[in-house]
């Protein structure tokens, strides 16, 4: 059994005034090494603000997080960002340089490291994620699809061991969205602890093995994906669609439910024979 | 970061009345503030903006303390330069060996007390009107639909800007730069820098988007003969509010002009007397008010 990474202890958040809002409300979580989960959920449940509790963004009104067994409250920000990257909804909201270069350099400046090892690895990342050509371009002549791939480069080149992402595949067409979804699912592989935040369902679907479902500020599901999703009507409910194929597979009464398109096939062939 | 200035809906004395008659009020209010170079009168308007924060606009001070810590430095940095630069008698603290002006001292704190009741007449008059209701309120007094309109919208619109910085500061952080929230005034300083382009260019981006979406939705395509789906009218609250404003000037101009120079003489326990008086008219409205509700729901 790998090591718990995170782990959310009876944590509440109540936005201050004007807002007052109570976004969470007793959320208990743990995240293992390595494992990759989703979090899903209407709009306003929680999920962003869990997420920046967890990268140490937002502190919680009561409760404690826990990041590599050590209270968040005993990290500096400095030290947090080390361990834990995340990238934002918006990539306009964390474009800071003049040039894609700079911008992906922006964090490892910051953590202090060398300029040799800043340039190579910088280039590593910029080459991975096919921007090394982008790299003298302003972030904001880039398009949306380039801009998030650009933030993402820059959490990379930090080389957490989280990775939060939240809602990566918005505004990205079908491939855009799946060469996001590959590219996190390699660094899965590699080890990183991925927690995305999504409404593509059918992507988690097929990519994700853990999901956690929030509403209204409660975690109301959390285990795997297939079980989650398998309560159709629980997720109806709570106002998200299940993946079309899952649906299908669902009113065809295929048992284990689909979760992709080639699960389905299989579990049909297997009747039809 | 908390955010500030924001409107936020409730159903207060203040929040009721028309923002023609809050701006009158905040006006007559500030004007005698500023005439009366008093800092015991100074000090007990500060207070008395604060009780009219907390009772007749259901402000609670958890809500404004970062505004009034922000003040608080500009206070302190105009009373030492007061207290540094004006003339004797001068007085010497333990810790500084330097000759401290004692009427520069008084002067800077009364500015900045000054300061600080402006600055909280603005958050009574910002956290209680909604910004729709000023567009609506300059529209009735001749402005034209479209700049009132531009005026309430840009009011809307600093609140978002200002979640957009929180946000980005937080990006930043996320990146392992300086926070907007915490260390001192220079690491803060060196955040707001890096924000400030990142900022900048995403408040044009949307700008233009919601200039763009104006447009479509035919903005200004009906310049007269407007109708609004709400509408704002004095009720007799305003009329009285209105008068006890304009009266409180008046006083005000009429103190500065003959008598404030004996006055001063006459010591704590007058102007104390004065205070009171000055305030009765509005304590005097907000109980005729309470009474009138009380009646109307029994």
């Amino acid at each position: 059994m790998t090591s718990v990474v995170i782990k959310v202890d009876d944590v509440t958040l109540v936005y201050p005034p004007p807002i007052r809002v109570t976004a969470l409300k007793n959320i208990n979580l743990q995240i293992r090494k390595g494992e990759f989960v989703a979090l899903i959920g209407p709009n306003g449940s929680g999920k962003t603000t869990l997420a920046k509790c967890i990268a140490n963004l937002l502190k919680p009104t009561s409760g404690t997080i826990y990041l590599k067994e050590k209270p968040m409250t005993k990290y500096r920000s400095i030290e947090t960002c080390k361990i834990v990257a995340y990238v934002f909804q918006n990539p306009d909201h964390q474009l800071f340089k003049d040039n894609v270069f700079d911008d992906v350099a922006f964090g490892l400046r910051n953590l202090r490291k060398p300029e040799e090892f800043v340039e190579r690895k910088v280039k590593e990342v910029l080459e991975r994620l096919d921007l090394w050509d982008k790299k003298g371009v302003h972030p904001f002549r880039l398009s949306k699809g380039e801009r998030q791939k650009v933030v993402v480069a820059a959490s990379l080149a930090m080389e957490p061991e989280v990775l939060i992402v939240d809602e990566p595949t918005t505004g990205q067409d079908r491939r855009g969205a799946i060469e996001m979804m590959n590219l996190l699912t390699e660094l899965n592989s590699k080890g990183t602890t991925i927690l995305v935040i999504t409404h593509a369902l059918h992507l988690v679907g097929i990519y994700v093995r853990r999901t956690v479902l929030l509403n209204q500020g409660l975690i109301v599901k959390d285990g795997p994906t297939r079980e989650v999703f398998g309560d159709i009507n629980f997720l109806r409910d709570v106002h998200m669609n299940p993946p079309q194929i899952t649906e299908f597979s669902f009113r065809l009464g295929l048992d284990p439910i689909s979760l992709t398109v080639q699960e389905a096939r299989e579990s049909i062939e297997r009747i039809v024979k | 970061m908390r955010l500030l200035y924001q409107y936020s809906a409730g159903k207060s004395f203040f929040h009721k009345l028309d923002p023609r008659t809050k701006v009158l009020f905040i006006l007559c209010f500030l004007i005698v503030v500023l005439v009366i170079p008093d800092i015991r009168f100074t000090f007990a308007s500060l207070i008395f903006v604060l009780l009219m924060l907390w009772l007749a606009a259901g402000i609670s001070p958890k809500e404004y303390w970062p505004f009034l810590a922000l003040l608080a430095p500009i206070m302190i940095a105009i009373t030492i330069v007061q207290a540094l630069s004006r003339g004797p008698p001068y007085y010497t603290l333990p810790i500084i060996p330097l000759g401290l002006s004692a009427p520069g001292t008084m002067f800077g704190l009364t500015i900045g007390l000054r300061l600080v009741t402006m600055g909280m007449s603005y958050l009574m008059f910002a956290m209680t009107t909604d910004p729709f209701d000023i567009s609506l309120a300059l529209n009735r007094t001749g402005v034209s639909f479209k700049y009132s309109y531009f005026i309430g919208f840009a009011l809307r619109f600093f609140p978002l800007i200002q979640e957009t910085l929180v946000t980005i500061g937080q990006a930043v952080r996320a990146r392992g730069g300086a926070s907007l929230d915490s260390g001192n005034l220079i690491m803060r300083l060196k955040a707001l820098i890096s924000c400030t382009p990142c900022l900048a260019l995403s408040t044009i981006r949307r700008s233009q988007n919601i200039a763009l979406a104006m447009e479509l939705r035919g903005f200004s395509a009906l310049e007269s003969g407007r109708t609004f789906i709400r509408e704002i009218k004095f009720k007799p609250v305003d009329y009285l509010v209105s008068i006890a404003s304009l009266v409180y000037m008046s006083i005000g101009f009429f103190l500065w002009i003959t008598v404030f120079e004996g006055l001063r003489q006459l010591g704590s326990a007058f102007i104390l007397i004065l205070v009171i008086g000055m305030i009765a008219p509005f304590v005097l409205i907000a109980y005729i008010y309470m009474k009138v509700k009380a009646k109307k729901r029994g």
